[in-house]
C-alpha cells in the first residue's frame, strides 16, 4: 500500500469499525431481526412455471384457515403508471416494477410472485400459501438470449417493440432495445491491423449471492402511516418505490435501514416491501417477511447472461487499431439489462481511435436482472480482455506491456465519448508489473493471466448532518445504508475536518424522516458523494464554531482560524487569546447562541473514473479439469483510500466474486425453464478454502473533485477477474476458452477438442 | 451555439444519424429545450433516460449547468451501479 500523505491525521488510517462490536456479538439488527407486538409472518406464493397466463386465483381456503389474517394478490395493488425510474444500473418502467413485485396477468419466470399471505405463525402462513389455488395456462417459454431473439420465439410482452431503431417495428418481439456507441472508422482501423482476432463469447446469469436474504417488517397504522424496517441498499429508494406502487404519500412512509448482510446491487430494488405493507394494511398488524435462500435465487434478480461477438485488430508492434463488439444481454422478464454500460465500458481501458459497440437488451423467461457490481462491465470486458490477451500472446508481447502501449491516459477520449481527466490506468499496470507475483516462475499445468477493468463511478444526491454534543463529542447523521464500511469512512472524514479524535465521532444511518433524500448505496458513490456531504457539513460546523469564538473574543470571524481541532487567532494582530478546543466551544454553546450543528444537502458531481489490473495464477488438473487459483493480486487506482482496510476488503471481495463468476457460478434451468440449482449447495460460490489470500495493492491517483481525492472502489474489482482467470487457464492449458463458467467438464471438453 | 455529441444509436433514433448537433443554449435546460424543438423526442429522452457529460464530468441530473461553445458535451445513457 502507498505511504499516506503526512498532511492527514485520520484519512488513510485503519480505525476501529463503528459497527464491529455489534456484528461480532450478534447485537446488530438485520432485516429479519425486528420483532413487534402482534407481528404476523408473511409468505409469498410463487409461480412454478417459467411462462404462464394466470386464469384465476382462489384464496378462499387460505383465508378460511385459522390464524390467517390477510391474503393479497395483484388485485390489491393499484395498477402502476408507466413511467421510468432509476433502479440500480438502469431505468425501469414503474409498471414493470409493479408486475415484478406481484404478477398481474402472466407469470414470466419460475418464482414470480403471484400472491402473499400473512398469518400468526410461519407454519400457518406456509400452510395457507399452499392452499391458494392458482390456475395457469402454461405458455411456451424461452431462456437463452439468442433463442429469445428468434422470430419464432415465445413473446413475453405483446406490447413491446424494439426501441432504438428506426422505423419502429410493427411486430412485438423480445428485443427491448438496441444501443450503439462508436467513434472513428472501424473498417479503416481493421484495414490497418496486422493481426485481427474475432471470437464469440458467452456468460451465464449469476446472482449477487449476498449472505442475508431479503427481509422486511412493515407496520401500517390505522391513520395510514407506515413504518418499514428492511435491509436494502437505499431506504429512500424503498420509500419512493413503495409510495409509487401503492399510491401512498411519501410523507406517510418512514423507512429505517437495518444492517445489511451484503447487497452488491441486488438490493437496489423492492420485492417484499410493498407486499408486506399491503398485508399489514389488510391485517391491521405488523408483518414480517423474509425470503428463504431458494426464494432469493428464484424470486430476486441476478445479473445478465450474455452472448457476444468481439473483434480487435492490432499492429505488429502492439497498437490496437480497432475494436468492434456486438453484445446480446438477457434482461430477464422485463427490459433493463446493463447492456448500455457494458457497451460503454467494453474498450474503455484503452486509448482507441476506432471503436464500435452495439448492444441489445433482450427479455426472456428468467428472473428480472438487477444491478450487480459494475453492472454489465465484467461481462463485456471479459470478452475484450480475453482477446487483448490473445493478441499480446500471438504478437509475442508481454500482456502488461501490450496494455501499456494502449492504455487510456489523462486526455484520452474514452470509447464512450468523454475526455478523461486524471486517471490511473497506467499506474495500475506499472504497479502490477512491479509485483513479486508477476515475476515468480510457474510450474507444469500452471498459467498466469492478466486483465484490466474500468468503471465510471457516480455521485448523486446525499446529505449529512453534524451535531456537536455538549461534551464535545459529535453525532454524524447520514442516509446511505452502510454496505462496505462507509460509516467508518464518514467518521474519518468528519474527524479530519473537525480536527478531533475519530472515536469522538458517532456515525449513524438515520431513517427517511430524519434527513434528506439519498440516492441508493450503489455505483461506488457513497464514500465519494455522502463523504462530500459530510465534509461540507463538517466545514459548516467549523465555520459556526469560528463564529462563536469570534463573539467570545470580540473579533471578526476572519480573525479566527481552525487548526487541529482548536480555534486560534489568525495572527498576533488579532489578539492574545488561548486556543479553544472543540470541547470547550461545545461546553459554552448555550451561552454563545445555542446548539452547534452543520448540514449539507448536495448532488455530488465529478466522481472519478477508476481502473484496476489483476494478476491470477492457476493450476489446471489435466485429469479432471479442476482449476485451482494459486495466487491472485488485485491492483486498483482508488483515488485516496480513506480507510485502507475497508478498501482492500472491497478489492478482495470483488475479486472473489469475479473468480466465482469465472469458475463456478451459473443459473441452471431444467427443460421447463425452472431453476434447478436454487441453493448454495448447487450454486457454488467460492468459499475461503477455495481461494488463496488475495493481495490488494492500492494505487492512489487522487480524484481532483473530492476534498480528499476519493474515487469509488467497489465496482472495479469484480471486472478483471473473469478475464484474468480465463487468460490464466488459457496459459495453463494452451486452449482459449470462450464460455463461462470454466467448469471442469467444460475445460476437459475444450482440452479434448484441441487435442 | 454549443456542440452536442450523441451516441450513434441515439443519433440513428432522433437525428437521422447526425452524431453532432449544434443548438443555441447557455445552460443544459436551454440545450434540452432546443434539442427537443429541433429533434422531437430527443429532449424528452435525455430527461428521462440519459445523462449529460460536460467536459468529462457525467451529470446524472443535468439541468442548470452552464454550457458554452468550448464545452465538450456528450449525451449518454444514465449510469448507476451495484
Amino acid at each position: 500500500m502507498n505511504e499516506q500523505p503526512k498532511q492527514f491525521k485520520w484519512v488513510g488510517t485503519r480505525t476501529i469499525r463503528p459497527d464491529g462490536v455489534d456484528k461480532v456479538t450478534g447485537r446488530a439488527m438485520y432485516g429479519a431481526d425486528l420483532t413487534l407486538p402482534g407481528m404476523l409472518q408473511g409468505k409469498v406464493v410463487r409461480s412454478p412455471h417459467a411462462h404462464a397466463r394466470i386464469i384465476s386465483i382462489d384464496t378462499s381456503a387460505a383465508e378460511a384457515l385459522t390464524g390467517v389474517k390477510a391474503v393479497v394478490t395483484a388485485a390489491d395493488m393499484p395498477e402502476a403508471d408507466s413511467k421510468l425510474v432509476a433502479a440500480g444500473e438502469a431505468m425501469i418502467n414503474f409498471r414493470d416494477l409493479a408486475h415484478n413485485v406481484i404478477a398481474r396477468d402472466k407469470v414470466l419466470y419460475d418464482g414470480h410472485a403471484v400472491a402473499a399471505v400473512a398469518a400468526t405463525t410461519n407454519d400457518i402462513a406456509e400452510r395457507a400459501a399452499a392452499l391458494i389455488k392458482v390456475k395457469y395456462e402454461v405458455l411456451p417459454h424461452v431462456i437463452d438470449v439468442l433463442e429469445a431473439m428468434k422470430d419464432d420465439a415465445p413473446v413475453l410482452h405483446d406490447n413491446m417493440f424494439t426501441g432504438g431503431v428506426k422505423p419502429k417495428p410493427e411486430k412485438a418481439s423480445n428485443v427491448a432495445n438496441r444501443v450503439e456507441f462508436g467513434m472513428g472508422d472501424v473498417e479503416a482501423g481493421f484495414a490497418a491491423a496486422d493481426l485481427i482476432i474475432e471470437r464469440k463469447f458467452t456468460t451465464e446469469p449469476v446472482h449477487q449471492a449476498y449472505i442475508e436474504p431479503h427481509a422486511v417488517v412493515a407496520d401500517m397504522g390505522q391513520d395510514g402511516k407506515v413504518d418499514v424496517w428492511c435491509s436494502s441498499q437505499g431506504h429512500f429508494m424503498v420509500r419512493s418505490f413503495c409510495a409509487g406502487l401503492l399510491k401512498i404519500d411519501m410523507s406517510k412512509i418512514k423507512v429505517s435501514a437495518a444492517e445489511i448482510g451484503g447487497g452488491f446491487g441486488g438490493k437496489t430494488t423492492v420485492y417484499l416491501e410493498p407486499l408486506a405493507i399491503m398485508l399489514s394494511r389488510k391485517a391491521g398488524r405488523p408483518v414480517r417477511m423474509a425470503m428463504s435462500r431458494e426464494e432469493v435465487f428464484r424470486g430476486s434478480g441476478p445479473t445478465s447472461g450474455a452472448a457476444m461477438t468481439v473483434k480487435i485488430g492490432a499492429t505488429k508492434d502492439g497498437r490496437i487499431t480497432a475494436g468492434d463488439a456486438t453484445l446480446y444481454f438477457q434482461a430477464g422478464a422485463f427490459p433493463g439489462s446493463p447492456v448500455g454500460p457494458a457497451c460503454m465500458t467494453a474498450f474503455t481501458p484503452y486509448n482507441l481511435d476506432n471503436v464500435r459497440v452495439v448492444g441489445f437488451d433482450v427479455v426472456s423467461n428468467r428472473q428480472k436482472v438487477v444491478a450487480y457490481r459494475a453492472p454489465g462491465a465484467p461481462i463485456s470486458e471479459y470478452a475484450v480482455e480475453s482477446i487483448v490477451d490473445e493478441l499480446a500472446s500471438k504478437l509475442g508481447i508481454d500482456p502488461i506491456d501490450f496494455r501499456t502501449k494502449n492504455a487510456a491516459l489523462e486526455g484520452t477520449k474514452a470509447a464512450y465519448g468523454v475526455t478523461f481527466g486524471a486517471i490511473g490506468m497506467q499506474e495500475t499496470l506499472d504497479a502490477a508489473k512491479a509485483t513479486e507475483h508477476y515475476k515468480i516462475p510457474l510450474g507444469p499445468n500452471q498459467g498466469r493471466g492478466v486483465a484490466s477493468g474500468f468503471w465510471f463511478n457516480i455521485g448523486g444526491e446525499s446529505c449529512a448532518g453534524i451535531r456537536i454534543n455538549e461534551d464535545g463529542t459529535v453525532a454524524l447523521s447520514e442516509g446511505s445504508p452502510d454496505i462496505g464500511g462507509s460509516r467508518a469512512s464518514m467518521a474519518i472524514m468528519a474527524a479530519e475536518v473537525l480536527g478531533i479524535d475519530v472515536n469522538k465521532v458517532k456515525p449513524t444511518v438515520v431513517d427517511t424522516d430524519a434527513i434528506g433524500y439519498h440516492f441508493v448505496t450503489g455505483g461506488s458513490r457513497v464514500t465519494f458523494a455522502t463523504g462530500m456531504a459530510v465534509v461540507d457539513a463538517s466545514k459548516a460546523v467549523v465555520d459556526e464554531m469560528r463564529a462563536r469564538v469570534a463573539k467570545v473574543w470580540e473579533v471578526d470571524i476572519e480573525g479566527v482560524v481552525w487548526e487541529d481541532g482548536h480555534a486560534r487567532p489568525a495572527s498576533t494582530n488579532v489578539g492574545d487569546f488561548d486556543p479553544m478546543s472543540l470541547a470547550e466551544i461545545a461546553a459554552i454553546a448555550n451561552k454563545t447562541g445555542g446548539p452547534i450543528s452543520g448540514h449539507a444537502d448536495i448532488n455530488a458531481k465529478g466522481a472519478g473514473p477508476a481502473f484496476g489490473t489483476h494478476i491470477c495464477d492457476v493450476e489446471v488438473d489435466p485429469e479432471t479439469g479442476f482449476v485451482t487459483v494459486l495466487r491472485y493480486t488485485a491492483v486498483q487506482d482508488v483515488g485516496r483510500a480513506i480507510h485502507p482496510g475497508y478498501v482492500e476488503g472491497q478489492l478482495q471481495g470483488g475479486a472473489a466474486q469475479g473468480i466465482g463468476w469465472a469458475l463456478n457460478e451459473a443459473y441452471i434451468y431444467d427443460k421447463n425453464g425452472c431453476v434447478d440449482n436454487p441453493g448454495f449447495l448447487d450454486y457454488r460460490v467460492p468459499v475461503a478454502s477455495d481461494l488463496p489470500m488475495i493481495d490488494a495493492i492500492l494505487v492512489e491517483v487522487p480524484n481532483p473533485t473530492h476534498p480528499f481525492g476519493v474515487r469509488g472502489v467497489g465496482e472495479v474489482p469484480i471486472i478483471p477477474p473473469l478475464a484474468a482467470v480465463n487468460n490464466a487457464v488459457a496459459a495453463a492449458t494452451g486452449t482459449r476458452f470462450t464460455a463461462l463458467p470454466l467448469s471442469p467438464p467444460a475445460i476437459l471438453a475444450g482440452m479434448a477438442a484441441k487435442n | 451555439m454549443v456542440k452536442v455529441v450523441l451516441t450513434s444509436g441515439t443519433a440513428q433514433q432522433f437525428t437521422d444519424g447526425q452524431t453532432a448537433v449544434h443548438v443555441a443554449a447557455n445552460n443544459v435546460r436551454q440545450m434540452i429545450q432546443a434539442l427537443e424543438a429541433g429533434f422531437p423526442g430527443l429532449g424528452t429522452a435525455i430527461q428521462q433516460t440519459m445523462s449529460v457529460a460536460i467536459d468529462g464530468v457525467i451529470l446524472p441530473d443535468p439541468y442548470l449547468e452552464t454550457v458554452n461553445e468550448d464545452s465538450e458535451i456528450f449525451v449518454l445513457p444514465k449510469i448507476g451501479g451495484g
